[in-house]
């Protein structure tokens, strides 16, 4: 984690803007909660946007970086895993 | 003798005259017209001694002529026989390049149909996933109200350091 936390870090000082797509507006805790998990994000602006397509989950993205924890790309995962 | 109507003058001076005339022929006619026919004759000798000698050299040249004749006809019927035998020899190995060629492309279409084949069954793994997806996401549109999707999340978002820990480790 302390690796993904630097990485990210190491980013945020390039690209201040972090955007987090959800399948619905996601709550003060839904943030305070990524916050926590991603110490890195923890005294930046987060921009919430909604994507339905996503089903589930958040997909965070800071500049170049995306970090997919949707359940969209599970089921896909899930899939090309079986299909392989 | 006169009785007889003969002359002894004239007998005399044609004795005389024959024997001139005999001495004069023999001296200045009879030998060159002599010689002339033996030079003839000689001339002759030598014509006929030259046409059996031209006759003798002509056989000679045309059994010269007959053997090379043979000779040219075995080296032909040698050189025939080469030319065969290597017409053979090539014909054998563009049969056998040919064999090769075929064998190869042969190889080739076997590879291009097995790849085709992996192509295609790759492809249609590949629509299947495709489909799966896009039914799976349908049905789960229909299925995850905003309610159980806000719960799903919660419960993704509690779990996304150690997910992230995964990453690292993998």
């Amino acid at each position: 984690m302390n690796q993904a936390n630097s990485l990210i870090e190491e980013r945020l000082k390039t690209n201040s803007q972090v955007v987090v797509y959800s399948s619905y507006p996601l709550s003060n805790e839904d943030i305070v909660e990524i916050k926590r998990q991603i110490p890195a994000l923890a005294d930046v602006q987060i921009d919430n946007q909604v994507d339905k397509k996503l089903l589930a989950g958040v997909v965070i993205k800071i500049g170049s970086l995306v970090i997919d924890q949707s359940l969209r790309t599970k089921i896909q995962k899930y899939l090309k895993h079986l299909y392989e | 003798m006169e009785n007889l109507g003969i002359d002894p003058k004239l007998l005399i001076a044609q004795l005389i005259n024959f024997v001139l005339f005999f001495f004069i022929f023999k001296k200045y006619m009879a030998k060159p017209f002599g010689n002339f026919l033996k030079g003839e004759a000689k001339k002759d000798q030598e014509k006929e001694k030259f046409l059996k000698e031209a006759k003798e050299s002509e056989e000679k040249y045309n059994l010269k002529l007959k053997d090379e004749e043979k000779k040219i006809k075995k080296q032909e019927a040698l050189v025939l026989e080469s030319a065969k035998s290597e017409a053979k020899k090539i014909k054998e190995g563009l049969v056998d390049e040919a064999r090769k060629e075929i064998e190869a492309m042969k190889i080739s279409a076997r590879k291009a149909i097995e790849a085709e084949k992996n192509k295609s069954s790759q492809e249609i793994e590949k629509k299947v996933a495709e489909l799966t997806n896009l039914v799976i996401g349908n049905s789960l549109k229909n299925y995850l109200n905003e309610e159980t999707s806000r719960q799903l999340t919660g419960n993704m978002l509690r779990n996304l350091g150690s997910e992230l820990a995964k990453y690292e480790s993998s």
